[in-house]
């Protein structure tokens, strides 16, 4: 059963191509921003655990797990912009791009956060926190819809579940912070032996 | 840790970011345009913005866009629905005061026209259309009010002009209540907000060549 969750995670994006659930989840704006999205993450976090260390970056390139970090971050903020939104709903091609992005995005954040240390991590996460709260405020704060595709008392609600979820990533960032570095994380944290000249 | 590894993902991490960056830039047109709204206004002043000729189904049967033709005339058109009681008829308002301006200008043979498009197929019957007209005094020789003939029709004009309709729930929608200015070719050569009509209308009248 534990070795079936993974799977059965990652092969949740498969239930996009049904178009009557894609557009259940898209027609609103708050399951479109913090339903469908963090659970594309979590389908490519599920799939790079199936995957094991095929899933991962070469660590030549992404040492401190800086660059599929840096992946992630790109990723949120791009999503984070009101013509995104709009452009995923009405462009076929940025509609799959942003399911690819974020899966991709969950995948990256699996093997690369394991690799950066306490500093690292953090730095990463509070970014992307400090990045969805501004987000969140101003969804909150303008007083015209930003997206044409939805509401603006929609667009209210969604911002202050972005700052939630702003503030679930800067308590986890804060947790990293205080865990103890064991050895072993110390170890992942480095690059192979092979690499190191 | 070797730096050798370390050189390789900051380089490959600036790559990336250079291309995320630019990629950004080149989606909100250098960091200037944040909102779909901001960039089709933008396409719209820039002349990259298109209406397709379809067909439309009005009070008096079932006509075309008045685009594309070989007159020079230029279009404000609007996007309506009848059963609206906010801002269609606001526009509706508007379009009766831009419409005393043409007759008492130009007569029945003004340059400008005035085009409502109603999106709204189901509500939006020839009856409907029809009331609606007489409840703004429209003149079928100045302003054509009329519903996409189709579905396909109405898709294929509002997804052109990046025009979204979103049910309020409460039976009616919210929508982008703006003046669209349509030269004879179908090209956008601006839109303007409902309380700019007057500029609107300044501008419908260089294109024509007429002077203001």
């Amino acid at each position: 059963m534990r070795r079936r969750l993974p799977w059965a995670l990652a092969a949740l994006p498969m239930l996009l191509w049904i178009a009557p659930l894609r557009h259940l989840l898209e027609s609103r704006m708050l399951p479109h921003m913090l339903i469908e999205l963090p659970l594309l993450f979590v389908a490519g976090w599920a799939l790079a655990r199936a995957l094991g260390p095929r899933a991962r970056l070469p660590v030549v390139i992404d040492a401190h797990g800086l660059l599929g970090l840096t992946w992630v971050s790109a990723v949120s903020a791009l999503w984070m912009i009101p013509s995104m939104l709009d452009l995923s709903l009405l462009d076929i091609r940025l509609q799959w791009a942003k399911y690819l992005a974020w899966l991709l995005a969950g995948v990256a954040a699996r093997g690369s956060l394991p690799r950066a240390g306490a500093v690292v991590g953090v730095f990463f996460l509070g970014n992307i926190a400090w990045m969805l709260a501004t987000a969140g405020l101003l969804f909150q704060e303008a007083p015209q819809r930003l997206c044409v595709s939805y509401l603006l008392d929609e667009q209210i609600v969604t911002g202050q579940g972005l700052i939630f979820f702003a503030v679930l990533i800067g308590a986890l960032a804060v947790r990293r912070l205080l865990r103890p570095i064991s050895p072993a994380n110390a170890c992942r944290a480095l690059p192979a032996p092979a690499s190191a000249e | 840790m070797s730096q050798r590894p370390l050189a390789l993902t900051l380089f490959a991490v600036t790559a990336l970011s250079l291309a995320l960056v630019a990629l950004s830039a080149q989606l909100t047109n250098g960091f200037t345009r944040w909102t779909f709204e901001a960039l089709r206004r933008d396409a719209a002043t820039t002349g990259r913005l298109s209406a397709p000729a379809v067909p439309l189904r009005t009070a008096n049967g079932v006509t075309g866009t008045p685009w594309p033709n070989d007159t020079h005339t230029v279009y404000l058109v609007d996007f309506i629905y009848t059963q609206c009681p906010t801002i269609c008829q606001a526009l509706g308002g508007e379009y009766t005061r831009l419409q005393r301006q043409l007759r008492a200008r130009f007569g029945a043979h003004s340059p400008v026209r005035l085009v409502s498009v109603a999106f709204d197929r189901e509500h939006d019957t020839p009856t409907e259309l029809q009331a609606y007209a007489r409840r703004h005094r429209a003149d079928d020789a100045l302003w054509l009010i009329g519903t996409p003939a189709s579905a396909q029709a109405a898709d294929v004009l509002l997804q052109a002009l990046g025009v979204v309709a979103v049910p309020d729930g409460l039976g009616g929608f919210v929508h982008n209540g703006a003046i669209h200015l349509i030269d004879s070719h179908g090209t956008v050569r601006g839109i303007y907000d409902l309380d700019q009509w007057p500029q609107a209308l300044e501008r419908a009248l260089q294109l024509t060549g007429t002077p203001t």
